[in-house]
């Protein structure tokens, strides 16, 4: 357990070893006032120098203590010294959690992560880089991961059993899934469903990865065996850059369309038969914090999630291929 | 009662021109970018995801920086949607120049195939929350917050509504003023996001009247025609009775003389606050009252303690593990214990605690569900009837206490001037508005009898109450000593405990060898502690809420079970009322000094080689 004052100092870093580091996080542990400790996971993140301030940020933001230990791999392919390792106690939510930040080639990564997981909890494996996610060291932590979290559609491991897949960009858009299922809750909307034969998805960013998982789960829903009836909008909206900024389905006779309008809210607007509504709805955005502690929270495998990763996957290499 | 002239919402113009396009539909409108598959730019991908991140906002807690800004009136009137303007509010449900032509409608069409696999499997629906008794007490303090924080999580959907409703005479305005002051000044509140209280402002109608006459449910009706009027939808309401329960009766015929509780046009709830009744007659009484009026499945009776994580956990520890359950029975448990303790005492409560006691105020109602719920036997499923056949089922095993047992198996107590937090504190017939010869007790312990297969021997110890050391609720499962000593020294039990508050959390107590030449063992405690997910927990009022809007009443005590629960105390209570002929008279009070465990007879009450655990 680690609950103590809610004003924890960070304590560390203190450079360590492989073999040393369980030493030194007990050396960090024995300047709390804490005697027992709840281990909740391991989280693995492993992300490229010029990310790691930002991986360490979303780490340490995260609401829920859903890992205990945090390994950050920093994966520095021209290192070629001896491998760093240093061993900190972090604060978070009034609560320490273990970090130890490893600075290697990936080669040197390979046979260092393991030996510093807590054993016999839940592990995630975050893919933190822009390389897509793949390569020696994440196939060799998928073997113990429960779940790998990981821009998914660029994912170069085949989808084993033995884990979850998570997508950021899935997590995040979920307040659009519900925003988009909420209008659907009406009967007479639901009993229209049927005449949508088109759908338009805007999203921010300079991709639209998050927006094609989007959209492969409306097609899904609705039966489609491809993406075809789909189209993707760069979006211009206020909300966070990888969010969405609007969605709309339409065919004959009907229309339901969802928009951004500030950050956090959302303009729905339904036409069909006479019909013509339109109302508002909290949408909120989700930091990468807080969409990485929403699949943390519960790494299961998801259906859902499984069958539009499939049909996005497949629009993906029915398209031509992407230029890294 | 001066009548308040309704306002209405704002009436939806002919929509003769579409509203007028965002900047951002502008943009896309004008200038289309199909990107499908080759809109790849590495330089800007989320690491897991797609886009880009900005810094990591400051987590939501609760009330880290109430909102000082206060806010403003966007418009007159019932607005119906604080995120539309006023243009587009005006264009909303009209046939206008895009009208469409009438579909045929598909014969399937109930279902919403997007609730498939998601984690909640239903979001409300649009709704009007309807609070009677909006500016008391419990409304400022619990639910309105917790009504906010689901509103601004993005969980009440998009065409939600509150009407207060109470007997003092408010505006609109003086109502909205009303609810934004008591966010920002509950302890309860979320942190707002920017603007949000401003948003929400909108969301709050306010009607006032006798609620003995037909007016203020008439205009309560008028708020729910332009609830569907503003959002489509139907005409779905919830009505929550956060009053004296001298008002449940009449509130609820006045909404059944109006006919609200017909769900021909929608879903009609009602909530109805503790105490349910004062006794079992009362309790009878008023479920009898409720049905003239509501079916069953429209009756959600609340009771917070069932919305607490931990309480909720107690199930999912037993029903989620397998190794819990086959100890959990009379062949390894020597007996229960469950302490509820609080350190205060009245708070201003008097007249309230001087009626109800300890019985009534925790052991009928909240202490009774913790019981059932560690004594069921495992649901066939996880959904409301299932759970609550299974409650019921231990409650009626209960063996009953007539006058006579009350004796043998519960002790009262009262406080009297003590110590606590290293300061003198006042017995309880010195609090204020208590009478000066009270004999209402402040603390009951119980011992219940459970005569089924499961747990025929094995002891229900129960405890409550008030001025005692600390604040603390848990449930004990103490096991049976091993059979055999094979080492030095006592045996001990195992102790499985589940904190219920504070410190939520789980402990197993066992015994080890101590370091040394001798097999010496000792007592420890393995302990899991709710906060080590270092997540923020959620009001018991926002789950119990969201779970009434979407019809889910796992979580709220059925007619049987509140039946069932007054039944068990119903000869306690009786022996212990000092106007009932057949009182026992009570024992010297006070008993107990404040800031103690309380009176020695409950020590006894476990007879021995037993003790209340030391907390």
């Amino acid at each position: 357990m680690t609950a103590a004052t809610s004003r924890l100092k960070p304590l560390g870093p203190l450079p360590t070893n492989v073999r040393g580091a369980q030493r030194t996080l007990d050396e960090l542990w024995a300047q709390t006032d804490i005697e027992t400790r709840a281990y909740t996971g391991n989280i693995i993140a492993l992300t490229e120098p010029h990310y790691q301030g930002r991986i360490q940020e979303a780490l340490t933001g995260l609401e829920g203590r859903y890992a205990g230990r945090q390994i950050i791999a920093v994966m520095q392919p021209s290192a070629s010294g001896r491998m760093s390792i240093d061993a900190e106690l972090v604060p978070q939510q009034g609560l320490y959690i273990e970090r130890l930040t490893l600075l290697a080639n990936p080669g040197q990564l390979r046979g260092a992560i393991l030996p510093l997981l807590r054993p016999a909890t839940v592990n995630h494996v975050w893919w933190a880089s822009d390389d897509p996610p793949g390569g020696p060291l994440l196939r060799e932590l998928t073997e113990i991961a429960d779940q790998v979290i990981a821009d998914s559609l660029r994912l170069d491991i085949p989808p084993a059993r033995q884990y979850a897949l998570a997508d950021l960009g899935w997590s995040r858009s979920a307040a659009w899934r519900e925003a988009l299922a909420q209008l659907f809750d009406s009967k007479d909307a639901a009993s229209v469903l049927g005449q949508v034969t088109r759908l338009k998805v805007w999203s921010g960013g300079k991709n639209d990865r998050a927006a094609r998982l989007y959209a492969a789960w409306v097609a899904c829903t609705l039966g489609w065996k491809d993406l075809s009836a789909v189209t993707f909008v760069r979006g211009d909206c206020e909300r966070q850059h990888g969010d969405l900024c609007g969605v709309e389905l339409s065919g004959p006779g009907v229309r339901f369309t969802l928009k951004a309008t500030g950050k956090e809210g959302v303009r729905s607007t339904v036409k069909f038969g006479t019909a013509n509504r339109q109302t508002s709805m909290m949408v909120p955005s989700m930091t990468l914090a807080e969409g990485l502690g929403r699949v943390m929270a519960r790494p299961e495998r998801g259906s859902v999630f499984e069958a539009a990763w499939t049909l996005a996957r497949a629009s993906l290499a029915e398209a031509a291929p992407e230029s890294q | 009662m001066a009548k308040k002239t309704p306002t209405k919402r704002p009436a939806p113009e002919a929509a003769a021109k579409p509203p007028k396009p965002s900047t951002t539909a502008k943009r896309a409108a004008a200038k289309p970018q199909p990107v499908s598959s080759t809109l790849i730019e590495s330089d800007d991908v989320l690491p897991g995801a797609a886009g880009h991140q900005p810094p990591v906002k400051a987590a939501r807690s609760k009330k880290a920086a109430p909102e000082a800004a206060p806010a403003k009136t966007r418009r007159r009137g019932k607005a119906a949607d604080p995120l539309l303007t006023p243009a587009e509010q005006a264009t909303s449900d009209q046939p206008g120049a895009d009208q469409i032509s009438a579909q045929t409608l598909l014969p399937d069409g109930d279902n919403n195939p997007f609730r498939t696999g998601m984690r909640r499997s239903r979001a409300p629906e649009p709704a009007t929350l309807v609070i009677f008794g909006a500016t008391g007490d419990l409304a400022r303090r619990k639910l309105l917050p917790a009504v906010f924080g689901l509103w601004q999580d993005g969980l009440l959907g998009s065409a939600f509504n509150i009407v207060g409703v109470g007997r003092q005479e408010m505006t609109d305005e003086q109502f909205k003023d009303y609810a934004i002051e008591a966010l920002n000044t509950s302890k309860e509140t979320d942190t707002p996001h920017p603007g949000s209280l401003e948003k929400f402002r909108e969301l709050l109608y306010y009607e006032f009247g006798d609620f003995g006459a037909d007016d203020v449910y008439e205009r309560v009706k008028t708020q729910l025609d332009e609830a569907e009027d503003a959002h489509g939808g139907r005409k779905n309401a919830l009505f929550y009775l956060s009053t004296p329960p001298s008002l449940f009766e009449p509130i609820s015929n006045g909404l059944g003389r109006l006919g609200l509780q017909d769900q021909s046009e929608g879903w009609r709830r009602i909530i109805i606050e503790k105490p349910f009744g004062r006794d079992l007659a009362s309790a009878r009484h008023l479920n009898d009252t409720l049905h003239a009026v509501w079916n069953e499945s429209q009756v959600y009776r609340i009771d917070h303690y069932l919305g607490k994580e931990t309480v909720q956990n107690l199930m999912a520890i037993r029903f989620g593990n397998a190794i819990f359950e086959p100890l959990w029975n009379r062949a390894y448990v020597d007996h229960i214990q469950i302490t509820n303790a609080e350190d205060l005492g009245l708070e201003g409560r008097a007249g309230y605690y001087e009626e109800a006691g300890v019985v009534r105020d925790m052991l009928q109602n909240h202490l009774m569900q913790v019981v059932a719920l560690t004594a069921m036997e495992p649901p066939a499923a996880f959904d409301a009837d299932a759970i609550r056949d299974e409650k019921v089922k231990a409650l009626r095993a209960i063996k009953r206490i007539p006058i006579e047992r009350v004796a043998e198996v519960a002790v009262r107590g009262q406080y009297g001037p003590g110590t606590l937090d290293g300061e003198h504190v006042p017995g309880y017939r010195e609090e204020p508005n208590v009478q000066p010869g009270s004999v209402t007790p402040t603390y009951v312990a119980v011992k219940y009898e459970i005569d089924n297969w499961r747990w025929q021997g094995v002891p229900f110890y129960v405890r409550s109450g008030k001025r005692l050391p600390k604040k603390v609720t848990e449930i004990a499962v103490v096991f049976k000593r091993p059979p055999l000593g094979l080492f030095p020294g006592g045996l001990e039990r195992n102790v499985l405990a589940f904190r219920i508050q504070p410190d939520e959390g789980v402990s197993l107590k066992f015994s080890s060898k101590t370091p040394g030449q001798e097999n010496q063992l000792r007592e420890v405690v393995m302990d899991f502690r709710y906060d080590a997910f270092g997540a923020q927990l959620e009001s018991p009022y926002s789950r119990l809420l969201l779970d009434a809007m979407v019809g889910d009443a796992t979580l709220f005590p059925r007619e049987d079970e509140v039946d069932q629960a007054w039944q068990i105390v119903s000869g306690i209570l009786e022996a212990w009322d000092a106007a009932s002929p057949n009182a026992v008279p009570a024992p010297e009070f006070p008993n107990y000094d404040a800031g103690t465990w309380g009176p020695d007879a409950a020590d006894k009450l476990l007879g021995p080689d037993r003790r209340w655990r030391r907390l």
